[in-house]
């Protein structure tokens, strides 16, 4: 879709700290059809319990680093296509009309945060085995989790319009250990900071990931 | 659009098709098998593919867009994930208006957002501000 990916990671001198303390809250889960984490502590439960230590361990290493990518060039075809699949289709016409008068194409206000990633890959191969790429599943490479979105959090500065260049800076915020009624599980906070090539602010979002331990022994997530 | 708190904007119903989903997954680069790969839902617990998060977020967007009007702009969405939405299931996303303030020449206008399954289920809900300007 977009092309031209430059990335880097610095370090913001922030030191890390641990985020991942004891059990702080409860909160709703997606259903969860694995064996229930109730009874006697089993090897299940100590394997979960390990492995969303190392997810905690490594998102620690982590808080502080910056993330910073050029993502590419926004284009009609990549809005109109977007507005299409929602079942915008009113939109689409619109802009190409736009297009063809040469006025500007502002993009949806949902099109850049709804992108999950703007990169050409990875190749499958590369992928979990959830088909998740791993910078979308942050502090999980190799581990036996499963993984589900929070939320956001969008806060909409400036237009986008076709042809502006987009950059963005992604950094993690936080992590924490909870407890629900499934389980133990990991909230990862990250934040994005999307800038047009001078630098104006154009949009900033929030979101949450929740990682979850794999009981199922089934080998998905692995 | 005659905005003052309390006032409910139209629902946008939505069901999302099996295809519907795969081509969100497409445009927006998202692999996660979660949502279009039934088997694999499956095996995760899921009676069906999932609907995407971000998915909920554009229906709100659209939500209070529609109800504002021409010209109306959104300065901010934010939503959370209550439970999980699955294709072929009719979703409802419903706003209501919470706050309005003037802002020169228009107003700002708050909204509370709650995206609701067939069955009843609050899949999704939420907060959304958008400026309107003075007609």
């Amino acid at each position: 879709m977009l092309g031209g990916r430059v990335l880097t990671t610095v370090r913001t001198g922030r030191p890390a700290t641990n985020r991942c303390g004891p059990v702080s809250r409860t909160i709703a889960l997606p259903p969860r059809a694995r064996r229930g984490n109730v009874g006697p502590v089993t090897k299940d439960d100590e394997r979960n319990a390990d492995t969303l230590d190392e997810v905690c361990a490594r998102a620690e290493s982590l808080v502080g680093a910056v993330e910073r990518e050029r993502l590419g060039e926004v284009t009609v075809r990549d809005v109109c296509r977007y507005a299409v699949a929602v079942g915008d289709d009113e939109y689409a016409a619109s802009a190409r009309a736009d297009e063809a008068a040469g006025r500007p194409v502002v993009a949806p206000p949902m099109f850049l945060t709804g992108i999950l990633s703007w990169a050409d890959g990875p190749p499958e191969g590369e992928l979990r085995p959830d088909g998740l790429a791993a910078r979308e599943s942050p502090c999980t490479a190799g581990l036996p989790v499963r993984q589900v979105h929070g939320g956001q959090a969008v806060r909409l500065l400036a237009p986008v319009t076709a042809g502006t260049v987009v950059h963005a800076e992604r950094r993690l915020t936080s992590a924490s250990r909870k407890h629900g009624k499934a389980g133990d599980f990991v909230v990862l906070a990250l934040r994005t900071d999307y800038t047009d090539a001078a630098g104006t602010p154009l949009v900033v979002m929030d979101e949450s990931v929740i990682v979850l331990g794999d009981d199922s022994g089934d080998g998905h997530g692995g | 659009m005659a905005a003052e708190p309390g006032t409910v904007c139209p629902p946008i119903e939505y069901t999302p098709t099996h295809l519907a989903l795969f081509r969100f997954s497409a445009v927006t680069w998202n692999s996660h098998r979660i949502h279009f790969d039934q088997a694999h839902a499956r095996a995760e617990g899921f009676p069906d593919v999932v609907v995407q998060s971000t998915l909920h977020g554009e229906m709100f967007a659209r939500t209070v867009l529609s109800f504002a009007g021409p010209g109306a702009v959104l300065r901010r969405v934010e939503w959370r994930n209550r439970a999980t939405a699955f294709a072929g299931v009719p979703l409802t996303f419903s706003g209501r208006v919470t706050a309005v303030t003037d802002d020169g020449d228009g107003h700002l206008v708050e909204f509370d957002l709650t995206g609701t399954a067939a069955d009843g289920t609050v899949c999704a809900t939420g907060t959304a501000e958008v400026r309107v300007p003075s007609r």
